[in-house]
């Protein structure tokens, strides 16, 4: 059989094939590299209240933003390790241990947020 | 004669520990390890004894070794999430968590 018929044939009995229909990709932006944090500072204010109001020994009385940790709150140092832990939870990032020593009060954590871009 | 180990170091073991004990992807593991290290600091705080301090932070010290190695382990092999933890996934729909072994 020559090719032209062979050609000619395989022309005729092919099925259809079936197209794949361009896929449209919608691209939802989820991360913005080159700004910051994209919390304000209310934002971050109230989640870091909320993590410390949820902490079972700190009573939700004496929470205010600038409170210290061993003063007011009452928390020793193996708690304020603890409330540092779940601060970084609920924003996602890990703080370095160094930088970590260095939280002793509400309004530190809130700052210490504020200026770390991959907070969220 | 051994001396005390610094507060720091201590409370660096501790968020240490914490944070593998958290690392568990079972509940009941990440719950039992996360009160166990807070139980076992809370002694080596009340303990007076530098010696004993020291014997204790070097335990601890081990164990963190063997917790990460079996915090992985089990982030592999997970196993169901408990009806317990439903809450939390209505919280966060994102997160799903699946038997590593189907």
């Amino acid at each position: 059989m020559s090719f032209a018929k062979l050609a000619a044939r395989t022309a005729l009995f092919s099925r259809p094939t079936w197209i794949a229909p361009r896929v449209q990709h919608q691209f939802r932006q989820r991360m913005l590299y080159s700004t910051g944090s994209g919390l304000s500072k209310d934002t971050i204010q109230e989640r870091v209240l909320n993590v410390f109001r949820e902490f079972e020994k700190v009573d939700p009385v004496k929470l205010t933003p600038t409170a210290s940790f061993a003063k007011d709150l009452g928390l020793d140092s193996l708690d304020a390790v603890e409330v540092v832990l779940a601060v970084e939870e609920e924003f996602n990032i890990e703080i370095p241990d160094a930088e970590a020593d260095e939280i002793q009060t509400v309004q530190q954590a809130i700052d210490y947020i504020a200026k770390t871009p991959d907070a969220q | 004669m051994a001396t005390a180990p610094c507060r720091r170091s201590i409370l660096n073991l501790y968020s240490s520990l914490l944070r593998t004990s958290s690392s568990f992807s079972s509940y009941n593991f990440r719950n039992y390890f996360v009160a166990k290290t807070q139980e076992t600091f809370r002694a080596l705080q009340a303990e007076s004894d530098p010696e004993r301090a020291r014997s204790m932070y070097e335990e601890a010290k081990k164990e963190l070794g063997v917790l990460r190695r079996s915090a992985i382990v089990n982030q592999i092999y997970g196993g169901w999430r408990l009806s317990v933890e439903a809450q939390q996934t209505q919280r966060d729909p994102d997160v799903i968590k699946e038997r590593g072994d189907n």
